[in-house]
């Protein structure tokens, strides 16, 4: 195949897990101002298997397509008022967890004990970032934003940093832009 | 219950699609300083543009039932937290006046820019969005406006691809008495698993498709067509957000 400067493969699995962000953000549990939903999940997905690059690039195209109005956000929610709406300070922060998380991956080669660190420190991120933000929109202090905005949510996240290991376990030798080029021949393809 | 986008003919539908996202940003800048009155008539001006669409206003605050909720929550905490004179002298109800005003503003303004998203994701192809969101990133440097367009069209064709596998999935398993199962992680595990290994699957086949048809940034861009209506909705936006600023 000619050199091609546009990888594909992980342009369509970007899009894919933009995608399953937002059709995690469908499936709500309503328990208050921020609802349970399986994105942060996805977003956690999308780091291990794009990497920094791509899995940011993934989740700023689910905030631009949001931001144009496209049905994304939780509750099939979109628009600008969302974006900059009381869960605003989350999904900025789904950007930049996706980058640090994708970051450290690399940087330790998808080592198991980094990959979870990672999921650690990115849904810190999620909520270093959300929780200042539904403080600022609700007035409340600290304590009670944390109340609503974190505490009720970490077992979720524990439950949903495992099942993210194990998609990306799962998912990774499926792929074709996981593999390594020079063990990734499928049959189908013949050697050159 | 999500809302897509709905064919028709009507006025709202056929404005250009640049111009409905550029009066969606700049609505949504201006009701950042919008008080009570100005809010009322954005309010009044929405509803009137989604029954102008052929869409019911009613069905469209029905979808948004879950935003509704976070607006109650949202006008509650900020009764409770400011500090004012209490509309009511009861013990069991903090809320103040001035919380109340300011909860309600803030509610109303998120309120009012949910519904022009509505009616521009209820009027607009998803492909004329991607097509306008394409036009706009153009002179932007570094942001590779094709391929975001690209994925931005991948993004809402998989939803409803996501949607459809997950419905087959469930019904096989049904077929196979996953009902009988008692551990609800047991049927999450048996559906999400071979869900996620499909949607993948099915990923990385488009991709390989894609590549063997050469698939490249070199494409044919979309055709826009603005005419005297379009300049005029512009206006008329224009003057509305003029208006808006001026009583607020």
């Amino acid at each position: 195949m000619p050199n091609q400067p546009l990888d594909l493969h992980r342009l369509v699995l970007a899009s894919l897990l933009a995608a399953l962000i937002a059709v995690g953000g469908y499936i709500v549990i309503p328990i208050g101002p921020v609802p349970i939903v399986l994105q942060n999940l996805f977003v956690l997905v999308a780091a291990l298997l794009l990497g920094s690059r791509w899995a940011a690039a993934s989740v700023a195209v689910y905030l631009l397509a949001g931001a144009c109005g496209l049905p994304v956000f939780a509750g099939g929610g979109g628009g600008l008022g969302h974006l900059f709406g009381p869960r605003g300070g989350y999904l900025f922060g789904f950007l930049i967890a996706a980058w640090v998380v994708g970051r450290i991956s690399e940087t330790f080669r998808q080592r198991p004990v980094a990959e979870i660190i990672g999921m650690v420190v990115g849904s810190l991120i999620i909520y270093a970032i959300g929780v200042p933000w539904l403080q600022m929109m609700f007035g409340l202090g600290l304590g009670k934003a944390l109340a609503v905005g974190m505490y009720p949510f970490i077992p979720g996240d524990i439950v949903k940093i495992a099942a993210a290991y194990a998609i990306v376990k799962g998912v990774r030798p499926l792929l074709h832009s996981g593999r390594r080029p020079d063990h990734g021949r499928s049959q189908a393809e013949p050697a050159e | 219950m999500i809302i897509g986008f709905h064919s028709g003919r009507t006025v709202v539908h056929r404005v250009d699609a640049r111009i409905k996202l550029a009066a969606l940003a700049l609505f949504s800048l201006v009701s950042l300083r919008t008080g009570f009155p100005g809010l009322g008539l954005a309010l009044a001006a929405a509803l009137v543009l989604l029954a102008a669409a052929r869409c019911s206003p009613l069905h469209c605050l029905r979808g948004l039932k879950w935003y509704l909720v976070l607006l109650g929550c949202i006008v509650a905490a900020r009764a409770v937290t400011t500090p004012g004179e209490p509309v009511v002298a009861h013990p069991w109800l903090p809320g103040t006046r001035q919380g109340l005003e300011a909860g309600l503003v803030l509610a109303g303004r998120l309120l009012v820019i949910a519904l022009f998203g509505l009616l521009v994701t209820v009027t607009t192809r998803p492909s004329h969005i991607r097509a306008a969101v394409e036009w706009y990133l153009r002179p932007i440097p570094f942001i590779p406006q094709q391929q975001v367009a690209t994925m931005i069209g991948l993004l809402v064709r998989f939803i409803p691809v996501i949607l459809a596998q997950s419905a087959e999935l469930d019904d096989a398993l049904r077929a196979r008495a996953i009902e009988q199962r008692r551990n609800p992680l047991r049927r999450i595990t048996h559906l999400g698993m071979p869900l996620l290994r499909r949607t993948f699957v099915t990923a990385d086949r488009l991709a390989s498709a894609m590549e063997a048809r050469c698939y490249g940034m070199e494409r044919t861009g979309h055709q826009w067509r603005t005419g005297t209506g379009d300049w005029a909705a512009l206006g008329l936006v224009t003057g509305f957000c003029a208006l808006l600023l001026a009583i607020s």
